[in-house]
């Protein structure tokens, strides 16, 4: 059929309504995904390692629980790739590192669990950055390629969920599960073009993903449409008595995310893009028409006078971040820091020495500043402000790669825990993604993914696939 | 700064057997960090405990 052409750039939801009305086969959508990484990622680099023949098996399982009448969850049968920082059972975890090269699990992420349980097929683990951190410094020193950004192989695919960005984007998987400690999952989805959620705190159990930052990490989703981080969400959310920074609350419906924006209030923050920092003026240009398109859908839009600039929250977050980091990996510090690439090494030694007094004050200067921007941001229904503040830069461009990382704006809600959500809002002159950030209140991801909705049904941008071209210089 | 001074350093948090080019790194990485750390601001030492981070438990409006 002329569907099977296109099952790399079916959505989920699209793929969960074929499957259920038998139209489409987990099998067979499988082995598109399988053929298409085979054909791929050899250019792209964004698995780290393929879990081919227990994906076929998976799938199988799928088909006959369709076969057998069983309810099925919209993630049934669906493809999907996890960062190579969630723990799988019986599968090499290797976080991108050379600590880990031979450290196969023996239990899973409850994320990933949640998954395989309502038969969700696992495809693979995806590159990283090692351990999911660093310095913003792209070195060539890790033991994997490095992941390229099919809108243009040449150019930087975010970080450092730098494989989940650059799988879903070319239809290498239809979901990918990355980390986010301070905008590790919205940078990729911005440099990709995607749909990247990072939920409040404490909505997604962080069980079995190897800590980067201990109060600063927080599980996310990569997905191409907005209605597939809602159909995620909605299968993941929940309190995980593995994780006690989980919360017991209803997960949102993303049957109701198509609502609309009229007449929700809308905030918009500036001062980053515009005050604190020079974004550029391709960027801001595509906010202000995004911002155009929720006023004519009858949004009400509010500008916000945000007291804090983004400086303190990259000085609180890089404070708590670094001395976390190095806590979580003191041990391998101290013993086997000649195995770890130069980024993560200056990373661990930045946190070596500061002060206890000094992490304490950050952590209060956190409560500080969460309370306040919380403050603000309940006078709205969502707010809308910038993520990334630069074009996405090419590979080779080290200092850009790092300006474009560490220069975001995506830190203020790892250190406030608010859900914050970034799409697709135009190409710039590159040909590559523009993206907006959305940021909602506590715990309410459905209105975040109902302003992103309908952003995206009314704007062409999810038309729009990157042509990618592999090493013999044809398109796919 | 001697070597013998550094290593002295590094020993204070634990770190045995670097280099003199791992000291240097540590040291120039150490600078940067404590220059960072000094521009945070001085709370009110009544004004916020510290605790384990947890957003504030307010119910989102619907």
């Amino acid at each position: 059929v002329a569907l099977s052409k296109e099952f790399h750039h079916l959505t989920i939801g699209a793929a969960a309504r074929l499957i259920t009305t038998r139209k489409l086969s987990p099998v067979e959508l499988v082995e598109a995904f399988l053929a298409r990484i085979a054909q791929l990622d050899g250019t792209l680099h964004s698995y780290i390692t393929v879990t081919a023949e227990a994906a076929r098996s998976a799938a199988r399982a799928a088909e006959a629980a369709i076969i057998a009448g069983r309810t099925i969850d919209p993630m049934h049968g669906v493809p999907y790739g996890l960062k190579d920082n969630y723990y799988t059972k019986g599968i090499r975890t290797t976080a991108g590192s050379r600590l880990l090269l031979d450290f196969v699990p023996d239990e899973d992420a409850t994320l990933h669990h949640r998954l395989r349980s309502v038969g969700a097929v696992l495809l693979g683990k995806l590159n990283t950055w090692e351990f999911g951190t660093g310095t913003g410094e792209l070195t060539a020193d890790l033991p994997f390629p490095i992941a390229r950004n099919p809108w243009d192989i040449n150019r930087f695919s975010g970080g450092s969920s730098t494989g989940a960005g650059a799988a879903v984007a070319s239809g290498l998987a239809m979901a990918a599960l990355g980390s986010d400690t301070g905008g590790s999952v919205r940078i990729p989805a911005a440099a990709c073009g995607l749909v990247g959620l990072k939920p409040t705190y404490g909505r997604l159990s962080r069980a079995g993903i190897l800590p980067n930052s201990y109060s600063l990490d927080h599980p996310g989703l990569l997905t191409w449409t907005v209605e597939d981080s809602a159909i995620l969400l909605f299968t993941l959310a929940g309190f995980d008595p593995r994780d006690p920074t989980t919360v017991d609350r209803p997960a949102p419906d993303y049957a109701r995310i198509g609502g609309g924006v009229k007449g929700l209030r809308i905030g918009i923050v500036r001062r980053f893009h515009e005050q604190d920092f020079a974004a550029d003026g391709e960027l801001i240009a595509a906010i202000e028409d995004a911002l155009r398109v929720l006023r004519d859908l009858g949004a009400e839009l509010i500008d916000l006078d945000l007291p804090i600039p983004l400086r303190d929250y990259r000085l609180c977050t890089r404070v708590i971040g670094s001395a976390e980091a190095f806590a979580a990996h003191e041990q391998d510090f101290l013993t086997r820091r000649s195995e770890m690439g130069k980024a993560l090494r200056d990373k661990l030694m930045g946190g070596v020495f500061i002060r206890a007094a000094d992490y304490l004050k950050a952590v209060r200067w956190r409560r500080d500043l969460t309370v306040r921007t919380d403050a603000i941001l309940a006078s709205c229904d969502a707010v809308v402000c910038a993520g990334t503040l630069r074009l996405t830069p090419l590979l080779t461009d080290i200092a850009g790669i790092k300006d474009y990382v560490m220069g975001s704006a995506m830190c203020v809600f790892n250190a406030t825990g608010h859900p914050a959500l970034v799409q697709c809002i135009g190409i710039d002159s590159n040909g590559m993604p523009l993206s907006m950030q959305i940021v909602g209140r506590y715990f309410d991801e459905e209105t975040v993914l109902r302003v992103a909705a309908a952003y995206e049904a009314a704007t062409p941008w999810r038309a729009r696939r990157p042509n990618i071209i592999v090493c013999d210089g044809v398109k796919k | 700064m001697t070597f013998e001074e550094k290593q002295l350093l590094a020993r204070c948090a634990g770190l045995k057997g670097l280099t003199a080019d791992e000291l240097d790194r540590l040291l120039a990485l150490t600078e940067e960090a404590t220059a960072t750390a000094a521009q945070l601001p001085i709370l009110r030492s009544d004004s916020e405990p510290a605790h384990v981070f947890s957003v504030p438990q307010t119910a989102p409006r619907s």
